[in-house]
């Protein structure tokens, strides 16, 4: 490839978080970083993707290489592409609206939709490393506006919200006097209980021992939890993928309410989640456009074919070119055929869902308001986003569906079923169903191929769509499903017992892969990884403002991050009005 | 010292080596060569400007090498209010790409930027494309056009003190143009924290 160097100090190949964390790092540090990723997109499973991409399934296909003498798949090639899709099935369950699937076609492009999504506590990993590297400047977020949990059997069809905080304690109408007590007392005990597992003697209710010595079932029962409290709670803390038991120990499960707890609030949010706007894949974005700046080099369809140790470096190809690396990375898509086996597998069901017709639990009698609510209903978390997250255009919601894996059923199967009492999955055009309820026409869901039928207000959409009286549960229209995408997504780690014939080769090649479906544990990894390379050097320390003002005379590094120290005129300026370049 | 009344987010796009960073250097800084390697570590470069007395603030954002391969982030498009498309008019190559820029721009950048395309490298003796071609292609894309050169300052200013002018129009005629395709609402960024999110506020939050 004309005007490449012939010598980089690593080469990483996959563009997923881990892989665009460790790149950002190493760049960030004076390393020369080459980036490749075999997608035409950046992300790999943490992409955001328009509609017809989504629509194409080409994300849980082998990815096109640019070169026709590239071919991962030959047998002369070392590497391998492993594709951590399964059992893809899209449906379009309003095939009877042809003018409507045409309508959200001709959308795509206001669409983000993630293959794996993710809402942040405000205070994730993912958000201290944000701010401590810099990286946070590219970035937008918005807070997600309520929790609802279903209810413990009998009574799993009900959704409630939960909870938050002292006012909304206070206020619910869910919970008993003595229940609305006992939680905000095992609240105060586990804020109070500090990260060593002491808890504050005078709290009463629960004994002196330390909390973290404690599986989840006793503290319930010394802080004398009624089951929906507990169920309530679990709810809330649990996420996909997590192997939580009641019965044992518990002290991450504390450390992790707390940590809930205490990204309530952070940003004003309400709920202790935010959304990345654009959708998670924007985060690796960030961490690439900040290797990129650094002086990293770019470049997507992509992938290395061979690889051989060269003395005390390895030499690798890519289509005609040759190169010389200290290191190989490779991204969780990616595998070195003698140094690869799959290990530890985690396996997420997943459901993209588009809706119409309002959000699965509405709070005002007009369902009119818009936002964005994360469900967790039975095993499943359900991340509802309306255009305000700038994953889906108006009026549409996307319903984004997430759950441990289910064996020998369909995913579609599986969601389907679990989701059946929120959602509808008949396929009934929504505009039929506003006819069956009020008998008037439709005005804001006509066949106008004009793209101000999309502009109708929630407020027409909720009055033609949505029929529901919370006050005495009368109706409740369940939003329509309009199309669903399912598959089953896999995280692995590499069997470190892989013993190759290459030691030195070994030590020089890392995998990105892991069988943790949290973005910690992306960062751990990387993390890993990089102090692997690097041992005595400092992980992705703050970068400068990255702006640099009209002064003519700061030509070397350090003059420029002293003269950002003081140049407010960047994305991350304390003073409010210039934070966002809106006009 | 941070009163502007407008804040522009200008970002160039076009192949490797036909001038972006000059452009950028010549105008914010008044330079030209930039030194090289002297980007590394910057994301975008600010110009505070005069406009009929107000003053407005650009901020001028270069690939950062990611558009060798063809390999732009499409984070960088977000929320540009313009984009700057450049090519070498002496290079017929840098000329025969620009439909696929504009593919990229098409599918990434907001559809309300202003898309200005800028011929450069006019002190060139072996121009290889004509100003009519450009204006042409211009035209028949709805883009303004300007021809420039970075190394003699030709132009250069008024490129950017004309974007600025139509952005402040733009802004007066029309509602605001939101960075967000009509999303209401602030946005958050991690490190501006609303004051509220400390202990007294005991209604929101628990601690």
């Amino acid at each position: 490839m004309n005007d490449l160097p012939s010598e980089f100090d690593v080469v990483v190949v996959g563009t997923g978080l881990a892989e665009s964390i460790v790149s950002a790092a190493v760049s960030r540090n004076g390393h020369k970083v080459l980036h490749l990723d075999p997608r035409d997109y950046y992300g790999g499973k943490w992409t955001s993707l328009n509609w017809s991409s989504l629509e194409s399934g080409t994300f849980a296909k082998e990815p096109v290489l640019e070169s026709e003498t590239q071919d991962t798949s030959a047998s002369n090639s070392d590497f391998g592409f492993i594709n951590p899709i399964r059992s893809l099935e899209q449906i379009w369950y309003c095939e009877n609206a042809p003018s409507k699937i045409e309508e959200i076609r001709t959308l795509s492009r206001k669409f983000n939709v993630d293959v794996f999504p993710k809402v942040l506590l405000a205070r994730d990993d993912i958000i201290e490393l944000l701010i401590s590297s810099n990286v946070s400047r590219y970035l937008e977020f918005k807070c997600i506006s309520k929790i609802y949990s279903s209810l413990p059997a009998p009574a799993e069809d009900t959704i409630e919200p939960i909870p938050l905080s002292r006012s909304d304690i206070f206020t619910t109408k869910s919970l008993g006097l003595v229940e609305k007590r006992k939680l905000t007392k095992f609240i105060e005990s586990v804020l109070k209980a500090d990260e060593t597992g002491g808890n504050d003697e005078s709290s009463g209710e629960i004994r002196a021992e330390p909390m973290v010595a404690k599986t989840f079932e006793e503290l319930a029962r010394a802080a004398s939890l009624t089951e929906k409290l507990q169920h309530l709670i679990k709810s809330a803390v649990k996420t996909v993928g997590d192997n939580f038991d009641p019965s044992r120990l518990n002290a991450e499960f504390v450390n992790r309410c707390r940590l809930f707890l205490q990204s309530i609030g952070r940003y004003g949010n309400q709920t202790p989640y935010l959304w990345t706007l654009y959708g998670v894949g924007e985060v690796c974005q960030a961490f690439c456009r900040l290797s990129a700046i650094y002086g990293g080099t770019y470049i997507l369809k992509r992938s290395l074919n061979n690889l051989k140790v060269e003395g005390d470096e390895l030499e690798v190809t890519f289509g005609e070119t040759q190169l010389k690396t200290k290191y190989v990375v490779l991204g969780s898509e990616i595998k070195h055929t003698p140094t690869f086996q799959i290990g530890d597998t985690r396996t997420v069901v997943r459901a993209i869902l588009l809706t119409i017709g309002g959000p699965i639990k509405s709070e005002t009698q007009e369902g009119a308001e818009s936002f964005m609510s994360v469900y967790k209903i039975n095993d499943l978390e359900v991340v509802e986003l309306d255009y305000t997250s700038l994953a889906v255009p108006k009026p549409y919601r996307l319903v984004q569906v997430t759950g441990p894996s289910v064996n020998q059923v369909s995913p579609r199967a599986f969601v389907e079923s679990s989701l059946a009492s929120f959602l509808d999955f008949s396929g009934t055009s929504p505009v039929e169903e506003s006819k069956t309820v009020d008998g008037s026409d439709n005005k804001g869901d006509s066949n106008s191929e004009n793209e101000a039928s999309n502009l109708e207000s929630p407020t027409d959409e909720s009055a033609n769509l949505r029929k529901e009286s919370l006050s005495n549960g009368s109706i409740h229209m369940k939003p329509v499903v309009l199309y669903g995408t399912y598959f089953f997504i896999d995280f692995y780690e590499n069997n470190k017992n892989v013993q190759g014939l290459s030691p030195e080769r070994d030590s020089k090649i890392f995998y990105c892969a892991t069988a943790s479906t949290e973005i910690t544990g992306e960062i751990r990894r990387a993390q890993e990884i990089f102090t692997s390379m690097y041992p005595e050097e400092e992980f992705l320390p703050k970068a400068s403002d990255g702006s640099q003002a009209e002064d003519p005379e700061d030509e070397t590094d350090v003059n420029r991050e002293t003269a950002n120290a003081t140049n407010p005129a960047d994305f991350n300026d304390n003073d409010g009005s210039a934070s966002t370049p809106t006009i | 010292m941070e009163d502007y009344k407008f804040l522009f987010k200008v970002v160039l796009v076009g192949n490797a080596g036909v001038g972006k960073t000059c452009l950028v250097r010549r105008f914010t800084q008044g330079l030209f060569p930039p030194g090289q390697g002297a980007t590394i570590g910057v994301d975008f470069m600010i110009k505070t400007v005069d406009i009929n007395g107000e003053k407005v603030k650009l901020q001028i954002w270069d690939t950062a090498g990611q558009e060798r391969f063809r390999s732009i982030t499409q984070s960088y498009y977000r929320s540009a209010h313009a984009l700057i498309l450049v090519y070498d008019v002496s290079s017929q190559p840098t000329f025969d790409c620009l439909p696929d820029w504009l593919r990229e721009i098409e599918e990434y950048a907001n559809v309300k930027v202003l898309r200005v395309l800028v011929g450069n490298k006019t002190d060139r003796e072996d121009r290889e494309i004509p100003t009519y071609v450009g204006e042409d292609f211009a035209s028949r894309n709805n883009m303004y056009f300007m021809e420039t050169s970075a190394k003699e300052a030709d132009n250069v200013e008024k490129l950017f003190m004309e974007i600025a002018h139509a952005l402040i129009e733009q802004a007066k005629v029309r509602e605001p143009v939101s960075k967000y395709e009509g999303s209401p609402g602030q946005a958050l960024n991690l490190n501006n924290r609303p004051q509220t999110a400390s202990n007294e506020n005991c209604c929101s939050r628990l601690l």
